[in-house]
């Protein structure tokens, strides 16, 4: 008996395996043809792996994009920032997320949080794109605690 | 700062401008950090090993034709194919590894892999970070512009020989007569001096041989003065080295063990000794190592130091396969399959579960003795704990 593995070079890092069978004499598994890879949610967030990065927000000045505290950003450096894009910045020795706005040689980030002020670049800032943010990952679990509680209203 | 925090390894410009030189023990940095003129870190591995698999797939990319030579090195073949402007490439590829990992990196573009490597030395002193040696008269620039110390292959040996010929730049040395290099420095300089004069000598090795020894030692935190610490710290490397050994198919014939005190005690105080022990069945079976290694440490260790270190090399490294058959007849084969399927069950739960959750009990719990690694960052890459934090606020 004889195993084989065969593997796919996927964009991810990891090779996924196409499928693992044995090989022998008797009965082969129907199941072996229409085995595929199985999904890699680091091809669906990013392109190029090697340039992606996650972090992890803290504060809410994004809340009205759907971006909570301690929601899981993906970071794509490979990307160029365009208007609207939800941006990591380096700004005075620390990372910001805000939307990125250029337009004609003014640059703005916005909250997206009524509570926050947008700002304007201007000379004196050091300001940096760290990278742009096309996905983020919310953790519904963790917030089932609001869902019963206005649940539980109804019933009230 | 090296493994164990003891001296530094890797400085920035701003540093070296201080007068830090590779090598300087962390006691004479202190003072520096004290008067708030320098930051440093222990060695974080992790992350720099993640960042270079990043940046060398970057690369790949563009230059398909690659050996990985070390943690912050790669080689790239790029005979095979037809590039417009490699110049321009490689200016290209800089700014692409600059904007997509942050990491700014040195490209040096020659006829071969000694000259590679000078270009990419001079590249750190280009506007662009890429340095092309494509003509004899930028060879002759470069060689001309290249201390003999700085030439791969020479080793420090070699290059005080060479200086008190007179010959101090790889310009100096390629004037030489080859009979005169062969009669010096034996058919590896030769091959060096032919690399300088633009002949290709060394081929790409795309897949790296295995090792032929594996060593693992760490300076304790502090000093250990007694048996059970060391032989507790022992046993850590030897299950490490015997995973590395396992992981490349091999098994070992030879160990080599040895501790010694602080080079900067006082003479009475100081101590080094090692001890090599020939295995009786080549082996990668961590509970044998260990026995063994634990008994060659009994040999050498004198009561009444305080070590610094203690080490383990595994010799003689030969592929499983080879051992298995040639020692049919002395080793209970079906004994030796079961350890060999108990040992691929260990290595799989501790991939899954972590370093160290399935161990030998002479391997401990506490790690009292570990190093020091005071100065950590972050393995911002690889643990989602360690993750960037961005403000919203």
């Amino acid at each position: 008996m004889k195993e084989i593995t065969l593997y796919q070079k996927g964009s991810a890092t990891i090779l996924i395996p196409l499928f693992t069978e044995r090989i022998h004499a008797g009965f082969e598994s129907p199941a072996a043809d229409y085995e595929e890879a199985s999904i890699d949610l680091n091809d669906y967030v990013s392109k190029y792996p090697e340039a992606t990065f996650f972090a992890r927000v803290e504060g809410d000045c994004m809340i009205g994009s759907g971006i909570l505290p301690d929601d899981l950003l993906v970071v794509d450096r490979s990307l160029v920032q365009q208007n609207g894009d939800v941006v990591v910045g380096e700004y005075n020795g620390e990372f910001i997320l805000r939307s990125y706005y250029k337009k004609g040689s003014r640059v703005f980030l916005m909250p997206d949080n009524k509570m926050y002020k947008p700002i304007e670049l201007t000379d004196g800032m050091v300001f940096n794109i760290w990278g742009v943010v096309p996905h983020t990952i919310y953790n519904q679990r963790r917030r089932n605690g609001g869902r019963v509680n206005r649940f539980e209203q109804l019933l009230r | 700062m090296s493994n164990g925090d003891g001296c530094a390894i890797a400085l920035s410009n701003e540093a070296k401008q201080l007068g830090i030189k590779r090598g300087t023990p962390f006691f004479e940095l202190r003072d520096m950090l004290n008067q708030g003129k320098v930051w440093w870190r222990s060695s974080n591995y992790t992350l720099y090993q993640d960042m270079m698999r990043r940046i060398t797939k970057i690369i790949k990319r563009s230059f398909p034709d690659q050996e990985i030579y070390s943690i912050d090195e790669c080689f790239c073949d790029v005979s095979g194919h037809r590039y417009e402007n490699l110049e321009d490439k490689g200016v290209e590829l800089r700014a692409r590894i600059l904007k997509w990992v942050g990491v700014p990196v040195g490209i040096g573009i020659a006829p071969n892999r000694t000259l590679a490597k000078i270009a990419n030395k001079l590249s750190k002193n280009t506007e662009t970070g890429v340095f092309m040696m494509d003509t004899p008269a930028k060879i002759e620039e470069g060689l001309k512009a290249t201390e003999i110390d700085d030439v791969w292959g020479i080793g420090p040996r070699y290059a005080i020989k060479l200086i008190q010929e007179g010959v101090y730049t790889a310009w100096d040395f390629i004037q030489l007569p080859e009979d005169y290099v062969l009669k010096l420095m034996t058919i590896q300089g030769r091959r060096t001096y032919r690399e300088l004069k633009g002949e290709k000598c060394m081929p790409m090795e795309y897949d790296r041989p295995d090792k032929q020894a594996i060593a693992t030692a760490r300076s304790f935190r502090g000093f250990e003065r007694e048996l059970p610490p060391m032989e507790e710290a022992l046993a850590n490397y030897v299950a490490n080295a015997a995973l590395k050994l396992r992981s490349q198919r091999s098994v070992c014939a030879k160990i080599f063990v040895y501790a010694h005190t602080s080079r900067f005690a006082v003479i009475t105080d100081r101590y080094s000794a090692g001890q090599e022990i020939k295995l009786e069945v080549a082996t990668n079976d961590t509970a044998l190592l260990i026995k063994e290694a634990v008994r060659a440490l009994r040999m050498i260790f004198v009561k009444g130091y305080r070590y610094q270190k203690v080490g383990i090399e595994l010799k003689e490294l030969k592929p499983e396969n080879q051992v298995q058959s040639s020692l049919f007849d002395r080793v209970d084969a079906g004994k030796n399959e079961k350890m060999q399927k108990a040992l691929r069950a260990i290595d799989g739960m501790n991939a899954v579960y972590g370093k160290d959750t399935v161990r030998y009990a002479v391997m401990g719990y506490e790690k009292k003795w570990f190093m020091k690694q005071e100065y950590l960052s972050r393995k911002f890459t690889t643990r989602l704990e360690d993750i960037i934090v961005v403000k919203a606020v």
